[in-house]
């Protein structure tokens, strides 16, 4: 496809161990185009962090290539746990990343805190991360990523530690706050209605060894919140395309 | 503020619990020394032997006159000292080097388990021999007895210090120094006050074993000394005077983490 902005190509992935070789991924090709936000949803261990990790560059693929056709793309990596570091403060988490690349400064300390007045953590700037709420932690840790201002969020699972209520909210929120940045993400995740509720099309894969089984685009209203999404009859038409899908 | 009944009731419970372990406390050390004083006295056991607490105060008394009281507490506390900051200072920078080169890490890991098993007491004679019957000798007992358990207690730290974490400095852009010093090193500091209270603890060990061996002074000094001559008096007030030489440097250390962990 062209004008994409991450193009996996023909990719395959072994891992290797003592006790053998493991075919993770099989001659997987896929692409995202700019703005776009794509979801794959999978068996659990069918190796879709192993593709987010591919694309971050963490792993090289065996086989096949990852191609950024409109050239470098800045990427952010968010994790199913948030990972603060418990010894620094909000505000000294959401700028890590900035200090690792020494591009710490007034003007992008400032941009970060605004993220996180912007996005309700502006009154815990000082607060350590124990005196957050799960929810609370996980955007903190979002806006941790978006502070580099990646083009490319890589989600992996971003919402599966949390209980099911903070879940949906937050789910919300960082559908709305990856549309207001005017960002592209890739999610992974097993959990088919948050792949209908927040993505543009969905990518099922395959147990593995994980290759692409089906590409379902969904059709939603535009501006719709994952929430509003749930209440529609299409929801559950797409939700049940999709277990079908994997059951097969 | 306005507490319900119960909730009063439950705060004046947990304050007359407090209160009663803290007398306890008192009680038992006061019945210990009231106990030991009374049985010298009325004969129940020969003080000779077992000395008693009035005599082991008239001891450091003694002790205080002849102004040897100083020396002797001032050198065993030098020695300690100087071999727990030298023990632990090393053995954290043998584990930052061991955590950077994770090959030798895993060359040297053999040879740590036996040295840590390895009571380093019995290469006293070799230290003698090697650097001398004096303070240096000493000390380097001191410092070897607590390098090694620092070093395996403080490498383990940095080793589970969350893979997850690590994980997330890579995808932020991180090199190995950057990891370290943002994730591995403070996630590392329980593990490190961990690591030096144990070898409070064990630098005492090195230290009174050292004076057993070689020295001229010092509380492990008094306590051989006062063996051979048949003064228990002498090596119950030194012992004494141990108690409370680690206690406060234990105390020290208690107070050092606290403050870390804020």
């Amino acid at each position: 496809m062209e004008g994409a902005l991450l193009s996996v190509e023909n990719v395959s992935v072994y891992y290797h161990t003592p006790q053998g070789e493991t075919e993770a991924v099989r001659d997987l090709s896929f692409s995202v185009g700019k703005g776009e936000f794509v979801a794959v949803v999978g068996p659990s261990g069918c190796g879709k962090t192993t593709v987010l990790s591919l694309i971050m560059g963490l792993h090289p693929p065996s086989l096949g290539e990852v191609r950024f056709p409109q050239g470098p793309c800045p990427m952010g990596y968010m994790l199913q746990r948030d990972n603060l570091l418990e010894w620094r403060t909000l505000e000294k988490n959401a700028v890590l990343g900035l200090e690792v690349r020494h591009k710490l400064n007034n003007a992008t300390r400032e941009r970060t805190v605004a993220l996180l007045e912007k996005y309700g953590l502006g009154d815990f700037l000082f607060h350590y991360p124990s005196q957050l709420s799960g929810g609370m932690r996980q955007k903190a840790a979002l806006i941790r990523t978006l502070a580099l201002n990646p083009e490319l969020l890589l989600l992996d699972e971003p919402f599966s530690a949390l209980d099911y209520q903070t879940r949906l909210t937050l789910a919300d929120e960082v559908f709305s706050i990856i549309h207001g940045e005017g960002k592209t993400a890739l999610l992974v995740t097993h959990d088919i209605g948050e792949a209908v509720s927040m993505a543009d099309r969905v990518l099922v894969f395959t147990d593995r060894p994980a290759t692409l089984r089906r590409e379902i685009a969904l059709n939603f209203p535009k501006g719709m919140t994952p929430l509003q999404r749930r209440e529609e009859p299409a929801f559950q038409e797409y939700f049940a395309a999709i277990w079908k899908e994997l059951g097969r | 503020m306005n507490y319900s009944q119960e909730h009063q009731r439950y705060l004046r419970s947990i304050r007359t619990h407090r209160r009663a372990v803290r007398l306890s406390r008192v009680m038992v050390l006061v019945l210990f020394l009231g106990l030991w004083e009374l049985g010298g006295r009325l004969g129940w056991f020969d003080v000779f032997i077992l000395s008693s607490p009035g005599r082991v105060l008239s001891t450091i008394g003694r002790l205080w006159r002849e102004g040897s009281l100083f020396l002797h507490v001032g050198v065993t506390l030098y020695e300690t000292v100087l071999g727990f900051l030298l023990g632990t200072a090393l053995g954290i920078l043998l584990a930052v080097v061991l955590w950077w080169l994770p090959f030798w890490n895993e060359v040297m890991d053999p040879y740590l388990v036996v040295l840590n098993a390895l009571p380093k007491i019995a290469l006293g004679p070799v230290l003698i021999v090697w650097i001398g019957a004096g303070m240096g000798s000493i000390i380097v007992m001191a410092v070897l007895i607590s390098l090694v358990v620092t070093t395996v207690t403080v490498l383990s730290g940095f080793t589970a210090a969350a893979a997850e974490k690590q994980l997330l400095m890579r995808t932020l852009g991180a090199g190995k120094g950057q990891t370290f010093l943002k994730v591995v090193l403070p996630a590392g500091v329980p593990h490190m006050m961990s690591a030096l209270k144990i070898s409070v603890g064990m630098s005492w060990v090195g230290v009174i074993v050292g004076e057993y061996l070689v020295s001229r002074s010092g509380l492990g000094y008094l306590i051989v000394y006062g063996g051979q001559v048949f003064q228990l008096d002498l090596v119950m007030a030194s012992v004494v005077l141990l108690c409370l030489l680690a206690a406060l440097m234990y105390g020290g250390v208690a107070l050092l983490e606290k403050r870390f962990q804020k």
